[in-house]
């Protein structure tokens, strides 16, 4: 075991490691970050413009070889240093931080609804197998699929908060702000865990030892919840974690919708602005969550299953 | 259960020939019928998009703005689908528009596909070195979720000009070669494990000592094995596409063309749609597009998958 955790602790290091410099070099074909430093107010030379640009440049240690600038980067950023926002003049990093708890209170209450939604609908249909209740919850699962999460924010917000005036549009503030951006988030994952959750049940319904159980007379409820859903709950676990990062690559457009100040939100912002070192940050930050997301799941397994560790 | 509608319904299955067997099948996941007539349309919607439109897509007639379907207003309704802010008729642009999006769920499905299908194959044909490299560059790109990893490049390579494309299709060319690139993974994946499974059998081995050269052996004797899970997953990407660009559209990284996809056209009237409800058919058709993708997809793999052969009857 102790053989296993250290080799996927390595390779997951290694990913980041990747990810890394796969956008430190983006960022540098990307144009010219020290021209964005410069302040072109109007009363100014162009000889004034011309050296402030130079120290900018050299302030950023632009004007070295771009490997050079690959290993200086590395140092700064052992210390922690990763450059200040464009925007904000702040350090990127306190921004990050500042936004970060928002977005993972968005991100588990949408992953909480996705599952305690998902898990009955898709039970209740596997139970009522080919009744109207069944295929109802197979409409929303496809429904859930197949809509544009900005689109259902959009009708979401007119029937909730225009319509029914019930709940804010936009904006933190109360706890009625985040239910919308919540659900909104939580649709693919509601749709994804009702269909696993369905088939999982009706495999296990079918099994030998679920009829054994029938059998000795237990009660209906008694087999659904010990024995069926005891054993179909590892691949839901799975279809969950799995389906997290798309989760975070959808929280940037719910977090636009509904102007929610988390750091999908602060992504896009930093992407029209061109603040480089906030994007940097913002990639490397779902970069690495993703990494540990794996991570886990991986590390769990291997102390479920023991054929993992040694394959 | 009738036991002996049973024993009838497994002899006439006997004698069923393989031909039969797949009218058959296709009849049985019919669903998936639904499916093709779905992406039929779509198509059809698209490549005779231009003959089909009523009005022209482009033409503002600032006196009917935001006017209702005539079906729902007969006395001040325009168009069978009304028109949007600028009077502008809706089936038109939707008509019009559909070509665009298809020319990129298409393409970028495409790109995507035998990229991925191509170095799937190579790294678990070669294995070792190869396989090594294509593999961590798959974890890189798997731990940059989807859509943020699409708009960092769109983002920082904005200048990028690509070569021998027209600048006026550059914004276009670059968005389909993004998502493109951006989904062979799971192809990949997918092609790898197939193959590895594929490379130690026999006729490969003889192909082998026979000294087929490996690009030859990698395209006409495993590929054709190997290729029928990409298929599947490549109509299921097609939705994704459509979605994607929808989502790219919303967040202002779309392409501007003078009559928008279906995404940036919902994106474009999204603060109309409280006026008028008829603004929501372009959302309506990308539902139905990627609903008919995802159906075509299940119903490719029961066709396909031999291991799920029967099970639903």
């Amino acid at each position: 075991m102790g053989a296993f955790i250290v080799r996927r602790l390595i390779q997951a290091a290694f990913v980041v490691v990747c990810v890394v410099t796969f956008v430190f070099f983006l960022i540098r074909v990307s144009g010219d970050p020290a021209s964005l430093g410069v302040s072109l107010e109007e009363n100014r030379t162009q000889e004034e413009i011309e050296a402030e640009y130079q120290r900018v440049k050299e302030q950023l240690g632009l004007d070295r070889h771009i490997l050079i600038q690959y290993v200086l980067f590395w140092g700064r950023a052992a210390r922690g240093e990763f450059g200040y926002s464009f925007r904000y003049s702040i350090p990127a990093t306190q921004l990050i931080i500042d936004r970060l708890p928002n977005s993972l209170r968005l991100g588990l209450l949408a992953a909480a609804i996705g599952v305690v939604a998902g898990l009955p609908l898709g039970i209740i249909a596997a139970l009522n197998r080919g009744s109207i209740i069944d295929n109802l919850a197979t409409g929303i699962s496809v429904f859930g699929i197949v809509v544009p999460q900005f689109w259902l924010a959009i009708m979401l917000i007119i029937f909730f908060s225009v319509h029914l005036g019930w709940l804010p549009t936009s904006g933190t503030g109360s706890w009625k702000h985040i239910i919308l951006p919540a659900i909104t988030l939580s649709t693919g994952l509601i749709a994804t865990v009702a269909r696993i959750s369905r088939s999982g049940m009706l495999e296990a319904l079918s099994q030998d030892y679920i009829r054994t159980a029938m059998a000795k007379g237990l009660s209906q409820r008694l087999v659904i919840f010990r024995h069926a859903l005891r054993n179909g709950s590892l691949s839901v676990i799975t279809v969950v974690v799995s389906s997290l990062p798309h989760l975070l690559g959808t929280v940037v457009v719910v977090e636009v919708v509904f102007a929610w100040p988390g750091v999908g939100y602060l992504m896009a912002q930093a992407v029209a602005n061109r603040d480089y070192p906030v994007i940097f940050l913002d990639v490397l930050l779902f970069g690495t969550v993703t990494v540990l997301i794996f991570l886990i799941m991986d590390l769990v397994y291997a102390m479920v299953d023991p054929r993992i560790r040694h394959s | 259960m009738n036991v002996s509608v049973g024993i009838a319904d497994a002899a006439s299955r006997s004698r069923a020939t393989p031909r039969k067997s797949i009218w058959r099948r296709i009849w049985i996941h019919r669903i998936g019928i639904v499916g093709i007539i779905i992406m039929l349309a779509f198509v059809i919607a698209a490549v005779f998009g231009n003959w089909l439109a009523p009005k022209d897509p482009i033409v503002i007639d600032l006196k009917n703005p935001l006017a209702k379907p005539v079906w729902a207003d007969p006395e001040n309704g325009v168009g069978f689908l009304g028109t949007d802010n600028l009077g502008r008729d809706v089936l038109s642009r939707m008509l019009v528009g559909s070509q665009l999006s298809l020319i990129i769920a298409f393409s970028a499905v495409s790109i995507g596909t035998v990229s991925g299908v191509f170095l799937g194959l190579l790294a678990g044909y070669k294995g070792g070195r190869v396989d090594d490299v294509i593999m961590r560059i798959a974890d890189t790109q798997t731990a940059i979720p989807f859509l943020v990893l699409l708009i960092a490049v769109i983002a920082f390579l904005e200048d990028l000009k690509l070569p021998f494309i027209p600048t006026e299709h550059n914004e276009l060319a670059k968005m389909i070669v993004f998502i493109g690139l951006g989904s062979w993974v799971g192809f990949a994946r997918l092609i790898r494990g197939e193959v590895l499974s594929l490379r130690e059998r026999d006729y490969v081995h003889a192909a082998r000592a026979l000294g087929v050269v490996d690009l030859r052996i990698m395209l006409r004797h495993i590929m054709p094995n190997a290729i029928q899970p990409a298929i599947v997953s490549a109509s299921l990407l097609f939705g994704g596409v459509i979605l994607t660009e929808a989502a790219l559209s919303f967040l202002g990284f779309g392409v501007n063309t003078l009559v928008p996809t279906w995404g940036k056209m919902i994106a474009d009237s999204r603060d109309y749609i409280t006026l008028a409800w008829h603004l929501n058919f372009p959302a309506v058709a990308i539902m139905l597009v990627v609903l008919g993708a995802n159906l075509l997809g299940d119903w490719l793999r029961d066709i396909l998958d031999p291991r799920l052969r029967g099970r639903r009857e």
